[in-house]
């Protein structure tokens, strides 16, 4: 997200926006926010009713991979805490750009919590860039 | 579980804002040229 977070200026500049939405309680989301400085409007899903109309799956086995676990080792060395103490650690993410007339022009479900579209693929299908 | 795919419409829900209010994800479209929702995992 951090990546997302150094191009936001030419992603707004374009016409185009970035939601960050969670499923974490109120008290973590305060404490993410605080911690990651996260420029985006954040939403709370905390039924995760948006996470399941998005078809974004609960993983127990892709949740705890190889990548992961790295993951989890590195942010623990440069001592971040890791907000699955506070929350589901099964729960994937995704990536969605949807346009002005609410259809999907890229869908991106994790297939694994660090797997991310490209970044170069998030700027050309909104639009940066181009 | 339904796979959500390009050119398909996507789904509009009602979230919450930080301080509680509720918003509407389409609110969020139809206001830019294009919108990237990310849904966080654990990992933040």
């Amino acid at each position: 997200m951090a990546q997302v977070a150094d191009h936001y200026t030419e992603i707004q500049a374009a016409g185009a926006d970035v939601v960050t939405v969670s499923f974490a309680t109120h008290y973590w989301a305060e404490a993410w926010l605080q911690e990651t400085q996260s420029p985006f409007p954040f939403l709370l899903d905390p039924e995760r009713t948006a996470y399941s109309a998005y078809g974004l799956e609960h993983s127990v086995f892709r949740s705890w991979n190889p990548a992961t676990l790295w993951y989890y080792a590195k942010a623990v060395r440069r001592g971040r805490e890791t907000y699955g103490e506070r929350g589901n650690r099964h729960q994937l993410g995704g990536d969605f750009i949807i346009d002005s007339l609410g259809i999907v022009r890229l869908a991106h479900p994790s297939h694994d919590p660090t797997d991310r579209p490209a970044m170069s693929t998030i700027l050309s299908t909104l639009g940066v860039g181009g | 579980m339904p796979r959500l795919r390009p050119g398909r419409l996507a789904p509009d829900l009602t979230l919450y804002r930080l301080a509680g209010a509720p918003v509407a994800l389409s609110s969020y479209w139809e206001s830019s040229r294009g919108l990237l929702l990310i849904f966080l995992r654990h990992l933040g």
